[in-house]
């Protein structure tokens, strides 16, 4: 478990984070935020590469920084390409395992192991310099879990990779969490984090905006009414008696398509079940109901750009 | 274990629940990794040749000399020069051993600053010291084998030829004195240029930079200890003429050696510049290539103002 209290840290007259107190538990949590956020100052401060100015930051309940005990215990995958080129995946990878104390007659199994799981087995003993950017990031996200961390932070591990290696890293991380770790990923692939968790922490300009369940925060966001799409027959006959709904705020018809509309409401969970009852009134037949802002995308947008 | 590019999930995943040290020699991955990179390089192997290359024409000089004695003439046998003086003129044969701890050390932190792999090593449970102390090792130790080694090929063969018995009833201590004189080329070479390489993100201006300042200074301190000689006199002036890298390397190893050979002081062969001012530059050299190191190897870049 990862705290936060109170913690800031200020470069100078440039604000890091601010004032952030946070708990981050077990199982994937989403580190969102815009360019200059604050995500890779409060990663820092989690991996003990920095000192918080104000407050304070625990792993497992110590102090991270410049701290083996906890940092022997943390995973971390950085977003740059952080490598001497003409090392083998697997040499980088055993380095990094004997740095963060795997003992030494274990190294080779715990090597082999990790390269196995980011599905490197056929690439480990070319030089990194002949590496793409998806097979970088691999062996990165190979040398944070290569010691069996209770804690792995990852920053933007999803970057290079194409949609069958985001999948099988989701995949991954998924599994590393479900074995009870903690897992902090920093991404802007926003539709990608969402398939991995729901529970999410934004930084905006420094402090921390939200965190918790994306579908929780965005029924939090009274401002934005939630928009709901609904394909069915006859649409037309029903777009009345909705927009006679008390949620419901406005509603349109879709010209390109007419079986399609649309409509706007500020209590979701309320308009659903009067949706229910008017449906069955009316043996409506509805083929599709979603709502394409209840995401993290959406979430986003509304908390940030307001 | 999954067919390669299969399924990165792996339901067959092990819990590591062996030992994670966190104490002992925290920097020996890195030193470790620093060595087996030189070695890797085959110029390294061209450049420890070439550093050993006075030692071996020490060697053919004993055997020619052992020549020329087996003759008898006393006279010539007399002006002949010692295994030891030999040995010095060897010693002072620096320049290679110097670009070796260039091939091994210019990129040792510019290389890591370059990647930005900082944020990684010092993420591991290693610190910042273990972390210095490592890249440190990791110049010494190759520098110091490139300058041990050879001299102890040389003596060893001087022993054997003049009699193990009688060669170290003459050097009681010459063994002991090569060890020692074999980490001054080490630790003045290792600490300047991790010191230069951790200020510098291209390992290639990190030579450049040290290789001017090596040959700048010796030729300073060259020219201003003869332009001074007849001021100062020959004892601060020879003192003076080693009053730079190069120098204090091999003025202190001529002094640990216990002769010198000629400095363009006529006969002044045993003349040895003064040993406080040299050991106090190497002192100097290790406190700030360590400093250099120390204060510049951090995780992240902190902006100021």
């Amino acid at each position: 478990m990862i705290e936060l209290r109170g913690a800031s840290r200020w470069y100078g007259q440039v604000i890091g984070i601010n004032d952030v107190s946070c708990t981050i538990g077990k199982g994937i949590t989403a580190l969102l935020g815009q360019n200059g956020a604050g995500k890779s100052t409060l990663i820092k401060l989690v991996t003990g590469q920095l000192r918080p100015t104000t407050g304070e930051v625990t792993v497992e309940g110590e102090l991270p920084f410049a701290n083996p005990s906890v940092q022997s215990r943390l995973g971390y995958c950085p977003e740059g390409d952080t490598f001497y080129e003409d090392m083998s995946g697997r040499q980088f990878v055993t380095l990094m395992a004997r740095m963060s104390g795997v003992a030494k007659h274990e190294v080779r199994d715990r090597v082999a192991q990790a390269i196995d799981l980011v599905g490197m087995n056929d690439r480990a003993d070319t030089r990194l310099a002949g590496y793409s950017k998806g097979m970088r990031q691999r062996i990165k996200v190979a040398q944070a879990i290569v010691h069996d961390p209770d804690t792995l932070i990852l920053d933007e591990p999803l970057n290079g990779l194409d949609p069958v290696g985001r999948r099988q890293m989701g995949d991954l991380l998924r599994a590393f969490a479900d074995r009870g770790k903690t897992v902090l990923i920093s991404s802007h692939i926003l539709h990608e984090v969402e398939q991995m968790t729901r529970s999410i922490l934004l930084l905006h300009r420094g402090r921390l905006l939200a965190q918790g369940d994306v579908r929780e925060i965005r029924s939090l966001i009274d401002r934005h009414p939630h928009r709901i799409s609904i394909t069915m027959e006859s649409p037309r006959t029903i777009g009345p008696k909705l927009l006679a709904l008390p949620s419901v705020v406005s509603l349109k018809y879709d010209r390109a398509n007419a079986s399609q509309l649309e409509l706007e409401t500020t209590d979701p969970e309320r308009f659903y079940s009067e949706f229910a009852d008017i449906v069955l009134q009316d043996r409506a037949n509805v083929q599709t109901l979603y709502s394409p802002d209840n995401n993290l995308e959406a979430v986003f947008k509304y908390l940030v750009k307001g | 274990m999954s067919a390669p590019n299969g399924p990165i999930a792996d339901l067959s995943y092990r819990n590591y629940d062996g030992p994670k040290s966190v104490d002992g020699l925290r920097w020996w991955p890195i030193a470790k990794n620093g060595i087996r990179g030189a070695m890797r390089k085959k110029f390294f192997w061209v450049l420890v040749a070439l550093a050993m290359l006075p030692y071996l024409f020490l060697i053919i000089q004993m055997i020619v000399l052992n020549a020329i004695t087996s003759r008898g003439d006393d006279e010539v046998t007399r002006n002949l020069p010692t295994f030891i003086q030999m040995l010095a003129g060897a010693y002072g044969n620096t320049v290679w051993v110097m670009f070796v701890a260039l091939l091994v050390g210019t990129g040792s932190i510019a290389a890591d600053n370059r990647a930005n792999a900082l944020q990684v090593y010092l993420s591991k449970p290693i610190t910042r010291r273990d972390y210095v102390i490592g890249k440190l090792m990791s110049v010494f130790v190759p520098v110091y084998a490139v300058s041990l080694l050879p001299m102890l090929i040389a003596t060893s063969f001087a022993a054997f030829d003049q009699g193990v018995v009688s060669f170290f009833q003459d050097h009681p201590l010459l063994y002991f004195k090569l060890f020692v004189v074999a980490a001054v080329p080490a630790l003045a070479h290792s600490s300047l240029i991790c010191g230069l390489s951790a200020w510098n993100k291209t390992p290639w201006m990190v030579g450049v930079i040290y290789v001017a300042i090596y040959f700048f200074w010796n030729a300073v301190s060259m020219i201003a200890s003869f332009a001074m000689r007849n001021q100062i006199g020959d004892e601060a002036a020879i003192t003076l003429r080693f009053f730079s890298i190069d120098g204090a390397i091999s003025g202190l190893g001529y002094r640990i050696i216990g002769s010198m050979p000629g400095q363009g002081f006529g006969a002044a062969r045993d003349l040895f510049p003064a040993p406080l001012p040299l050991f106090a530059l190497l002192a100097a050299f290790v406190i700030l290539g360590v400093f250099l190191c120390y204060s510049r190897v951090r995780a992240v870049e902190v902006v100021s103002g």
